[in-house]
C-alpha cells in the first residue's frame, strides 16, 4: 500500500529556478531617487572641483571698482564688500567646506560602527558603559556641545575635526548596536558560529555587512548635519577661518550689508541647500537601493 | 545621567591642551599673572579635588564666578534664561502646528500631488541653515515689509512674542523637515495597520475613524520624535539669537567665548543639558500617560 | 434561489514598488445563505487580497480593477467608503483578522471597542451599547466580561484576543462574515476552541462564512465548501468531503500529501517541489506547470480556467481525468 501511494502522486520535476534580485547596480540605476541624489551631488562636487577652472577669479582677488554690485555679467552672483567675485567665492567656499564635512565624518563613522558592532555583539560591561557615554553625549544640545568643544580646543579645520570625532560618533554606535544584536541572533548567525568560524570572521564577514548599510545611509545625513553645523560655526567665527572662503563667514558678512547688496548672504545659503538636497536624495536613494527585500 | 552630564561638561573645558590658565590670559601675560589666576580657579590642585568643588558647588546652586565679570555665574545666566526658555516654546509650537498638519496631509493623500509637495519642501528645509533662512525671512519681513522688528526683544510681554516670532519659526525650521519625514511614515504605518481596517469595516464614519483611532495612535510616536529632537532645536536657537541680537542664553554663551571666560561656558552647556534632560522626561511622562502599553502596573 | 453572496470575476492590482501586478485574477464563487466557505492556498496566493475586496478594504497599493460583488442582490460599488450609508441599513459583513493583536486599537479599552459599533452604527445609547458589549462578550465565551471591557489589548492572551477579534466582528450585526486566517497564530487546542465558537454562531444566527486559510487540517471542521487558490486564480473548487478525497488538481494533491495525516502516521509528508513563483514572473499557461508531474507543452501554452470535473466539482487542470485514475489505481 505504501509503494502504491508513492506512485499514485506522479513524479513531480525539479522546480524551474527562480530569479534572483537584481544587482546593486541595476537596483540603484532604476531608483529616481538615488539617480536624482547621484546627479546632483556629482554636479556640485564636479562644480567644486573644477573651481579653479570655473571660477573666473581667484577668490581672493579685489576688484576695488565694484564692489557690492548685485549679479553682473563680469561677476555672474556680484561681488562681496572688498569686491571678491561671490561665484568664486562660492565655488572656493563649496571646496573648504564639502571636504571639511566629507572628512569630518570619516573617525566618527569608523568608530561608531566599531564601537557599536563590539557592543552589540559582545554586550557586557563594556556595552553598558559605553551605551551611558552615548546617552550622556545625546544629551547636550548639538551645537552647543560643538561650540563649547570648538572653544576648549581651538577655532579653525582641526578644532572642528575633533570637536565631531568627539561627538558625531554616537549615532553610528547605536545605530550599528541595534542591528548587530537582531544580527546575533539569526540562526544563520548561530549556524556560522556553531560551524566553528572563529569570532573575527563572523562578526567580519557575516555580520558587518549586514548591519553597515544603516550606517551607509545614515552617513549621508549626517554629512548634511556637518555641513550645516560646519557652515553655522563659520557664521559665528568659530570654524574654518579667513582667509579660507567659507559659506558661513560669507552669509555672516553679508548680514552686515544687508541694506546695501542683499545678494551677498544669500548665494552661499543656496549653495548648502542644494548640497542638501543632493545628499538627502542619495542617502534616500541608497535606502531604497539597499533595503532588503 | 545627570552625573554623567556634569563629568563632561567638567573635563569639556579641561580638555585645552596646555594650561587652561595661560590660554585664558594670552601668550604675552606675564607669569605672575598666570601662577595667579592657576590659584584663583583651583587648577594648581589635583583634578579630583577640582571636579569635588566644583560638584559640591552646583549641589548648592553655585556654578563658579565668571572671570571677566568677578561675579557668580548663575547671576549672569539667569536674566538670559526666560527669553531663551520662551524662544523654545515658542519654537516648539510653530514645530508642532506646521509638522503634524503637513505630515497629515502627505500620509493621508499618499503618492498623490500635496504628498509629493510636502515631501519636496522637507527635502528643501533639510539642507537649509536655520540661520540663513533667518536672514532671508528679516530681509523680506523686517526690512522690506516692516512686519516683525529686526532684532531685539522689546519691553512688554507682547513685544516679546511679537520679536519671537521669526526667531521661532527659523528655529523651528532646523528641525520642522525631519519631523515631517519621520512622522509621514509614522502616520503610515498606522494608517496601513489593521487596527484601522478593523475600524473602518465596523461602518464608523470616517472623521470619527481618524480622529479616534489614527490621530490617537499617532500622537505617541510624534511625542517621542519631539522630545528627540529638541535638542537640536535647542542648538540651533544659539545661532538663531545671533541672527536676531536676542540676548539670551545662546548669545551669552558667544559673548563668554569671545572673551574666554570658561567658567560661564561651562556653566551655560550645563544649562543647556539639563534643559534637555527636562524636556526629555517631560514627554516621556506625557507618553507614558497616553500609552497603556506603557503604563506601569 | 439566488445565492446570498456572489462574487464574480474580482481582478484585483497590486502596487508594490513601482511594479503592478494582478495579485487576484478572475476569481467568482458564490455563497448561499447560513453556508460556509474555506479559501485555501499558500502564502501570497491572494486568498487575503481577496476577502478584503470583498470587504471593500484593499490595502494602499491595491485596486480592485474589475468584478461584481453582489450582497443580498445589492450590488456593492467601490470601496468600503464609496458604498455609503444605506449599504449598512441592509444585510452586513464584517471581517475578522489573522492577528488580533495587531487589529485592535493598542489605546482603547475592548470593551470600548466592541460597544463601539452598536453605539455609532447600529445608534444604540450608550447604556444599552455597553451592555450589548457584554452580551458579546460572554456569547464569545470570555469569563468575567465586566472585567475583560476594561482590559487593553496587550493585557490579553492569543486566544481571548481573537475572541475579542470575533466579538467586535458580531457587534455591527453581520449576516457575513469574513475570516482571514483567524487561528493561524494560535495554539492547536485554542484553534480547535475557536472553530468551534465560528460554528454556533453559525448556528445561533444563520451566520455565513469565508473562511480564509492555509491550514487544510482545518477546513472539514469549518467549511461545507472549499475552493483551493494558487497564485491568484482558483484552481479547485467543490464540497469540502469531495474536494479533500478525490482531489482533481494537481496542487490540490500535492497540498494534501504535504499535510500530516494522522490516520496514516508513518508515511513522510512529500514537499510540492519548486516555489511559489514571483508574482512579477509568472509561467505561462497554467502557472502550476513547473511544478506539476502531469505537465504537458500544452498546459505551457494554455491558459486553464476552472471546468466542471464532478458534481458541483469544478478543477482548473487539463488533466483532472488522468490525476482521477492515477488516484483510483492507487486506492486499489
Amino acid at each position: 500500500m505504501t509503494t502504491a501511494t508513492a506512485t499514485a502522486l506522479p513524479l513531480f520535476e525539479p522546480a524551474q529556478e527562480v530569479a534572483g534580485r537584481p544587482s546593486f547596480w541595476s537596483r540603484a540605476l532604476h531608483s529616481p531617487t538615488f539617480m536624482a541624489g547621484a546627479v546632483i551631488t556629482a554636479t556640485i562636487v564636479a562644480l567644486v572641483v573644477l573651481s579653479p577652472v570655473i571660477g573666473r577669479y581667484s577668490p581672493d582677488a579685489l576688484d576695488p571698482l565694484h564692489p557690492l554690485s548685485g549679479p553682473s555679467a563680469l561677476h555672474w552672483l556680484g561681488t562681496d564688500e572688498l569686491g571678491r567675485d561671490t561665484w568664486s567665492r562660492v565655488l572656493y567656499g563649496g571646496r573648504t567646506d564639502l571636504q571639511v564635512g566629507v572628512l569630518a565624518v570619516i573617525f566618527p563613522f569608523c568608530f561608531g560602527v566599531f564601537i557599536g558592532t563590539v557592543c552589540g555583539y559582545f554586550g557586557g560591561r563594556l556595552d553598558t558603559i559605553v551605551m551611558r557615554v552615548v546617552d550622556v553625549v545625546l544629551a547636550f544640545p548639538f551645537y552647543v556641545l560643538i561650540i563649547a568643544l570648538v572653544f576648549a580646543v581651538g577655532v579653525g579645520t582641526h578644532g572642528i575635526y575633533i570637536a565631531f570625532g568627539l561627538t558625531d560618533w554616537v549615532v553610528y554606535a547605536r545605530t550599528t548596536r541595534s542591528a548587530t544584536l537582531l544580527a546575533r541572533n539569526l540562526d544563520w548567525v548561530a549556524a556560522a558560529q556553531g560551524g566553528g568560524l572563529s569570532r573575527a570572521r563572523v562578526l567580519w564577514r557575516h555580520i558587518l555587512p549586514n548591519t553597515i548599510t544603516q550606517a551607509i545611509v545614515y552617513s549621508m545625513s549626517d554629512i548634511v548635519i556637518v555641513i550645516l553645523a560646519v557652515v553655522a560655526l563659520g557664521y559665528l567665527g568659530l570654524g574654518i577661518q579667513p582667509p579660507a572662503p567659507d559659506w558661513g563667514s560669507m552669509i555672516y558678512d553679508g548680514q552686515n550689508f544687508l541694506q546695501n547688496d542683499q545678494w551677498m548672504a544669500v548665494f552661499p545659503g543656496i549653495a548648502v541647500v542644494f548640497t542638501g538636497i543632493g545628499l538627502s536624495l542619495l542617502g534616500d536613494g541608497l535606502a531604497d537601493v539597499l533595503r532588503p527585500e | 545621567m545627570l552625573f554623567g552630564v556634569v563629568v563632561v561638561t567638567f573635563l569639556l573645558l579641561r580638555l585645552i591642551p596646555g594650561d587652561p590658565a595661560r590660554t585664558l590670559l594670552g601668550v604675552h601675560a606675564p607669569h605672575s599673572a598666570v601662577i595667579a589666576l592657576r590659584h584663583q580657579l583651583g587648577l594648581d590642585k589635583p583634578i579630583w579635588i577640582q571636579f569635588w568643588h566644583y560638584a559640591g558647588g552646583l549641589v548648592h546652586g553655585n556654578l563658579g564666578t565668571s572671570i571677566y565679570y568677578q561675579a557668580p555665574v548663575t547671576s549672569i545666566i539667569a536674566p538670559c534664561l526666560p527669553l531663551t526658555a520662551t524662544l523654545v516654546l515658542v519654537a516648539t509650537v510653530f514645530a508642532i502646528v506646521i509638522t503634524v498638519p503637513l505630515a497629515a496631509l502627505a500620509a493621508t493623500h499618499q503618492e498623490r500631488t500635496s504628498d509629493h509637495a510636502v515631501r519636496l519642501f522637507s527635502l528643501l528645509g533639510l539642507g537649509m541653515p536655520s540661520f540663513w533662512l533667518g536672514i532671508i525671512l528679516v530681509v523680506f519681513f523686517s526690512v522690506d515689509l516692516h512686519w516683525f522688528p529686526v532684532g531685539g526683544y522689546g519691553t512688554t510681554f507682547w513685544q516679546h512674542l511679537h520679536s519671537l516670532v521669526l526667531p521661532g519659526l527659523c528655529a523651528a525650521f532646523g528641525i520642522v523637515p525631519v519631523l515631517i519625514r519621520s512622522l509621514r511614515v509614522g502616520m503610515l504605518e498606522v494608517l496601513g495597520a489593521d487596527f484601522v481596517a478593523t475600524a473602518r469595516a465596523k461602518g464608523l464614519r470616517p472623521w470619527r475613524v481618524t480622529l479616534l483611532h489614527v490621530a490617537r495612535n499617532a500622537l505617541i510616536p510624534t511625542l517621542t520624535l519631539l522630545g528627540i529632537n529638541i535638542a537640536y532645536l535647542i542648538g540651533g536657537t544659539v545661532v538663531i539669537e545671533r541672527v536676531f541680537g536676542l540676548n539670551g542664553l545662546g548669545t551669552a554663551m558667544l559673548t563668554a567665548i569671545d572673551v574666554r571666560d570658561f567658567p560661564v561656558v561651562q556653566g551655560i552647556t550645563l544649562i543647556y543639558a539639563l534643559g534637555v534632560i527636562g524636556v526629555i522626561l517631560v514627554t516621556d511622562l506625557i507618553t507614558a500617560r497616553l500609552d497603556p502599553r506603557v503604563r506601569l502596573r | 434561489m439566488t445565492p446570498f453572496l456572489e462574487v464574480e470575476d474580482l481582478v484585483v492590482e497590486m502596487r508594490r514598488h513601482g511594479a503592478a501586478f494582478r495579485a487576484v485574477k478572475g476569481v467568482s464563487f458564490s455563497l448561499e445563505r447560513g453556508d460556509a466557505l474555506a479559501l485555501v492556498g499558500e502564502s501570497g496566493c491572494g486568498k487575503s487580497l481577496t476577502l478584503r475586496a470583498i470587504m471593500g478594504l484593499l490595502p494602499s497599493g491595491g485596486r480592485l480593477l474589475s468584478g461584481r460583488i453582489v450582497l443580498d442582490g445589492v450590488e456593492l460599488r467601490g470601496g468600503l467608503r464609496g458604498r455609503g450609508r444605506g449599504y449598512h441599513q441592509g444585510e452586513r459583513m464584517s471581517i475578522v483578522f489573522q492577528d488580533a493583536l495587531s487589529a485592535l486599537n493598542p489605546v482603547a479599552t475592548v470593551g470600548s471597542q466592541i460597544a463601539e459599533a452598536p453605539r455609532h452604527v447600529l445608534g444604540l445609547g450608550r447604556r444599552a451599547s455597553v451592555e450589548r458589549a457584554l452580551e458579546l462578550l460572554h456569547l464569545v465565551g470570555i469569563p468575567d466580561p465586566e472585567r475583560r471591557y476594561r482590559a487593553y489589548p496587550h493585557e490579553l492572551s492569543g486566544g481571548t484576543r481573537q475572541r475579542v477579534m470575533i466579538a467586535i466582528a458580531l457587534s455591527s450585526e453581520p449576516a457575513l462574515l469574513l475570516c482571514d486566517e483567524p487561528t493561524t497564530a494560535l495554539d492547536v487546542t485554542i484553534q480547535t476552541q475557536i472553530i468551534a465558537l465560528l460554528a454556533d454562531l453559525r448556528v445561533q444566527r444563520g451566520l455565513s462564512l469565508v473562511f480564509v486559510t492555509h491550514d487544510l487540517s482545518v477546513v472539514s471542521q469549518v467549511a461545507e465548501q472549499l475552493a483551493v487558490m494558487y497564485t491568484g486564480r482558483l484552481v479547485e473548487t467543490g464540497p469540502t468531503a469531495t474536494v479533500l478525497a478525490e482531489p482533481r488538481h494537481p496542487y490540490t494533491a500535492g497540498l494534501l500529501a504535504a499535510a500530516l495525516d494522522v490516520d496514516t502516521p508513518e508515511r513522510e509528508p512529500l514537499a510540492i517541489p519548486g516555489s511559489i513563483p514571483d508574482p512579477l514572473r509568472l509561467p505561462s499557461g497554467c502557472t502550476f506547470h513547473p511544478r506539476c508531474g502531469l505537465a504537458t507543452p500544452e498546459c505551457v501554452s494554455t491558459d486553464v480556467f476552472l471546468a466542471p470535473v464532478g458534481f458541483g466539482h469544478c478543477a482548473a487542470c487539463l488533466h483532472s481525468s488522468q490525476l482521477a485514475a492515477v488516484q483510483g489505481a492507487g486506492r486499489a
